[in-house]
């Protein structure tokens, strides 16, 4: 890979781990401010519409912003791995094909 | 890598981020509170997901019919991705179900076709990666049933009586929540063509590997 | 349209001869079958009793099962003797071959299930006396839909490595539909007064699934077996 083009997906990697921990002080924030976590227990008609609300009653039951931090952080951390992987396996093809020019072109092609 | 390419890069990247601080403007909803910020992340994902299959779909059934090499690279791809958006999906409505619901899982038709989806192209990968010579074609017929499921998974919540939300929830939402919700949508398009276009590109070197070998070979 | 059907006819014909001379599949699959259901009888056990609500689905697993074993082994006995080669190079309609071989295993799978129905039937108690025509319809329209993906992906795994293990990792993904809507439909007609108006909804599923999945197949199954 060239120079040019790991140092855009290396600051790329970088840029979205920053994010990540920024997104992650955001949603703590909002977690924090929202001024119930619960619901309540599931709802035995299928939803048809979404109705907003300014704030929840306070109920005790399971606390939500875990959960909601675990799936978003779930989300990032897929993508970022998912990425990754394929960053891995992109460098590991583009030394293949450079060591294989370098041998074709030391010995020369020969049909 | 072009110019363009990393504007796009930058541009998805800039949107993704933004997103959880636009999200954490929105209302809160009536009866799930809190936890229902899942949904401008997962009806994405899963937007994502269909989205990676009708492409793997239509790519193998142009790779079985006209023999394109190019058209396989891509099913390749999509494949992939179908399978990882899909993941995200299927961790982040259990997560919100074990809040909305009282239950990780159910057995409705949502789910377990879903499920069954994200399945079928999973052995897409296993058939592709260790199925031998020829794997691929096998791996473009699992992928034109995994395309079919598509348009059944989609009306399964209108159909029968589940616990999911019917695919009414999405044109019939509020204010507040349309604008943050087809941010986050864009963004995940943006992401899944980002995505996709990288992971072709991996087979595409993996194709010059090949063809590389083969001359090589010839000395 | 005659040549097809007379083509499709030939290798139906082809295979009860071979399989009438040797029963060896038919014989291997009703015992692989009936010990599945026996294992499961003996498994899940509520007071010293098989649980009596389980016997749809017991039922369609050992089909499932039976079936993936038949798939394997017929084909298995086409590589062993190169007969699918032979096959493919006759002038003969590749849809019209996939067709024939298609009729074959839904005939072996009908014959293992008629001796798996009065089976379940004695150890669940369960009354498959009560709507014999619908429970006939869906058995068939359900093994029409498990055999259309199966003979698929069993021709085109014949080559392939691994093809033991890869038959039903590729199958069951797709034909778990199928399987749900079989035992859905089972269980209404098992219930003490038979659930008709819900069992004819499965059987109608059943019937869509079988159009959508033979019509794929003998679409892609040209491409698919061709080098």
């Amino acid at each position: 890979m060239s120079r040019s083009r790991r140092t855009t997906a290396g600051a790329w990697v970088v840029a979205l781990g920053l994010l990540i921990a920024a997104s992650g002080g955001v949603l703590a924030q909002a977690a924090a401010a929202a001024p119930g976590q619960d619901g309540q227990v599931a709802p035995k008609e299928p939803a048809e519409q979404y109705v907003p609300v300014k704030s929840i009653p306070q109920q005790d039951s399971l606390p939500a912003a875990p959960l909601l931090v675990v799936a978003y952080g779930f989300v990032w951390v897929a993508l970022l791995v998912y990425v990754w992987s394929i960053w891995r396996r992109l460098m590991k093809v583009e030394h293949e094909i450079q060591a294989l020019s370098s041998r074709i072109a030391d010995v020369g092609p020969r049909r | 890598m072009n110019k363009a390419y990393s504007v796009l890069v930058l541009a998805a990247i800039v949107l993704f981020a933004v997103a959880p601080a636009v999200v954490a403007q929105t209302p809160l909803e009536s009866t799930m509170g809190l936890v229902q910020k899942i949904f401008y992340y997962h009806v994405p994902s899963a937007m994502a997901m269909f989205l990676a299959a009708l492409v793997c779909g239509v790519a193998s059934a142009v790779y079985l019919f006209k023999g394109r090499p190019g058209a396989d690279r891509l099913a390749a791809a999509a494949a992939e991705l179908a399978v990882v958006f899909g993941l995200i999906v299927l961790v982040t409505g259990p997560l919100w179900a074990r809040k909305a619901w009282g239950v990780w899982w159910q057995w409705d038709a949502r789910l377990t076709s879903t499920l069954l989806m994200w399945m079928i192209f999973v052995a897409c990968l296993l058939v592709r990666r260790f199925g031998g010579a020829g794997a691929e074609k096998l791996g473009a017929a699992m992928a034109l049933f995994g395309m079919a499921n598509v348009p059944f998974v989609y009306i399964s919540v209108n159909i029968w009586r589940t616990l999911h939300p019917t695919t009414a929830v999405i044109p019939k939402l509020p204010g507040g929540m349309r604008g943050p919700f087809w941010f986050c949508a864009v963004s995940f398009m943006l992401l899944f063509g980002l995505l996709l276009a990288l992971r072709v590109r991996l087979e595409e070197r993996r194709a010059d590997v090949e063809h590389l070998y083969l001359m090589a070979d010839h000395e | 349209m005659t040549t097809f059907l007379r083509v499709a006819g030939l290798v139906v014909r082809k295979d009860l001869t071979v399989e009438v001379r040797s029963r060896e599949i038919v014989y291997t699959t009703i015992f692989f079958a009936v010990s599945c259901v026996l294992v499961f009888a003996f498994a899940l056990v509520r007071e010293g009793r098989p649980l009596e609500d389980a016997a749809a689905g017991i039922m369609w697993i050992s089909v499932a099962f039976a079936g993936t074993l038949a798939l394997g082994r017929t084909f298995e006995r086409e590589r062993h003797s190169e007969t699918l080669r032979a096959l493919m190079l006759a002038p003969a309609s590749r849809p019209a071959l996939y067709v024939g071989k298609l009729v074959g295993i839904v005939l072996l799978l009908l014959v293992v299930e008629a001796v798996l129905v009065p089976l379940v039937g004695l150890l669940f108690h369960a009354p498959i006396g009560s709507s014999p025509f619908r429970l006939a319809a869906l058995l068939v329209l359900g093994t029409i839909g498990f055999s259309a993906v199966g003979t698929l992906f069993a021709a085109m795994l014949v080559r392939a490595r691994s093809r033991d293990v890869m038959l039903p990792i590729l199958l069951y993904p797709i034909t778990i539909p199928v399987i749900i809507a079989g035992v859905r439909g089972t269980a209404a007609l098992f219930e003490p007064v038979p659930a008709v108006d819900l069992a004819d909804m499965w059987m109608a599923l059943l019937a869509f699934f079988d159009i959508v999945f033979v019509t794929l197949a003998l679409w892609t199954f040209e491409p698919l077996m061709t080098e």
